[in-house]
């Protein structure tokens, strides 16, 4: 692989397993626009219409007051500044999708953690002989959860889960510590 | 995949969050804060005083008298539209970069000056459909991208969608043989994302077990 593709499958891996903001950014600009427009609108109102001038008058005239009350303040502006908070921790956080990226020679894959968890179930399920509902996985950045069921009366073999589960996540290019956990009530089988 | 300006976004939310983190912080702190009484008393007096101020250019306006319209109210609208239009450039901005060519160049021949365009249809043909005749995919699309960088300026993704209990890793190997079949034919090495995804309903599909 050469430098060159090197560099754009690290860029387009980052851009695929990282999310663009695209949502949040679009329902900013529109929620702006609309009180944009707002303000333009009943500015130019304002100007040229005196009846509306009058209501615009009546509206405000206890503005002053409201400022003065504390409680309104205070619960307008924790609203506000919670809302802040969590527009600036979307900006600021990386925003990791569910999602692992690596190279695979001549591609660039990406696997959801979905289909990582229901080959590791799969495998898990194989190795161990038992049905495939009694297995549940949930993967994440760099954990996955393998959680087994037992069918009541017979043991688990958890050295032999455990061998399967990192034999999955070997073949999937993962670096996941797979981690295995018997369910305390079986079912009958 | 797409050419979302991310960069973009991301300064959008930044500086609207710290815009109404400050404004928010300012209002909580008036109210909790013994001394923001004063603070508080301080903004709503000026703004009763701005209110106060304005009808005494309504004189001037009737009549149309336009030179004494408070350029305050002109500066409103004129602002708000700049914003608008600042604000439309960032949701205009999102999701381009997909693209109907997978390779379009001027042909190198003098003798023959043109365009050649290759279609992704045609990529879908070689690589779609060999993963999607297999039994264990449930389906496989082809999409093309603009993509600074790349050879011929744009690159594919392969979107893979196993059927449960599917052998990933060969499925992985099967696609980078299809890609390989689609190297030789095109005659260039494009950039290539196989994206393995469990699509909407996959919870209902019947698992099978292919050896």
């Amino acid at each position: 692989m050469s430098g060159d593709e090197e560099a754009v499958y690290r860029r387009v891996l980052r851009r695929e397993t990282h999310a663009s903001r695209a949502a949040a950014a679009i329902t900013v600009a529109v929620v702006l626009v609309v009180l944009c427009a707002a303000a333009g609108a009943s500015a130019v109102w304002f100007l040229v219409d005196a009846t509306a001038r009058d209501r615009v008058f009546a509206a405000v005239s206890g503005f002053d007051v409201r400022a003065r009350t504390a409680p309104v303040v205070a619960v307008v502006g924790g609203v506000v500044m919670l809302l802040g908070l969590w527009l600036l921790l979307l900006g600021v956080l990386p925003g990791r999708r569910a999602r692992h990226g690596r190279t695979a020679g001549r591609l660039a894959v990406v696997t959801d953690d979905g289909v990582a968890a229901d080959v590791i179930a799969d495998t898990v399920a194989g190795a161990l002989a038992v049905a495939r509902d009694l297995v549940h996985v949930s993967v994440g950045h760099r954990s996955a959860v393998v959680t087994i069921t037992p069918v009541s009366g017979v043991a688990v073999d958890e050295a032999a889960a455990r061998r399967a589960a990192s034999d999955a996540t070997s073949r999937l290019g993962r670096p996941l510590a797979p981690r295995i956990a018997v369910a305390s009530r079986g079912v009958v089988a | 995949m797409n050419g979302t300006n991310r960069a973009l976004n991301r300064a959008v939310l930044i500086v609207v969050g710290c815009v109404a983190l400050a404004a928010g912080l300012a209002g909580v702190g008036s109210a909790a804060l013994p001394a923001g009484a004063a603070v508080r008393d301080g903004v709503a007096t000026t703004a009763s005083r701005f209110f106060d101020w304005l009808p005494t250019w309504q004189a001037h306006l009737e009549g149309l008298g336009w030179g004494a319209v408070p350029w305050v109210l002109l500066l409103v609208p004129v602002a708000a539209l700049v914003l608008i239009v600042l604000l439309c450039l960032v949701v205009a901005a999102q999701g381009r970069g997909r693209t109907r060519d997978v390779l379009r160049e001027r042909s190198a021949g003098d003798d023959v000056p043109g365009l050649l365009a290759v279609d992704v249809n045609i990529a879908s043909a070689v690589i779609g459909d060999t993963l999607d005749g297999r039994p264990d995919c449930v389906g496989a699309t082809v999409s093309a991208y603009r993509l600074r960088g790349a050879t011929g300026g744009a690159a594919m993704k392969v979107t893979i969608t196993p059927r449960r209990g599917a052998d990933v890793g060969r499925l992985v190997d099967e696609a980078a043989r299809a890609v390989g079949e689609w190297d030789e034919l095109l005659g260039r090495r494009l950039p290539v994302l196989v994206h393995l995804t469990r699509g909407s309903w996959s919870g209902l599909r019947r698992p099978s077990r292919v050896t």
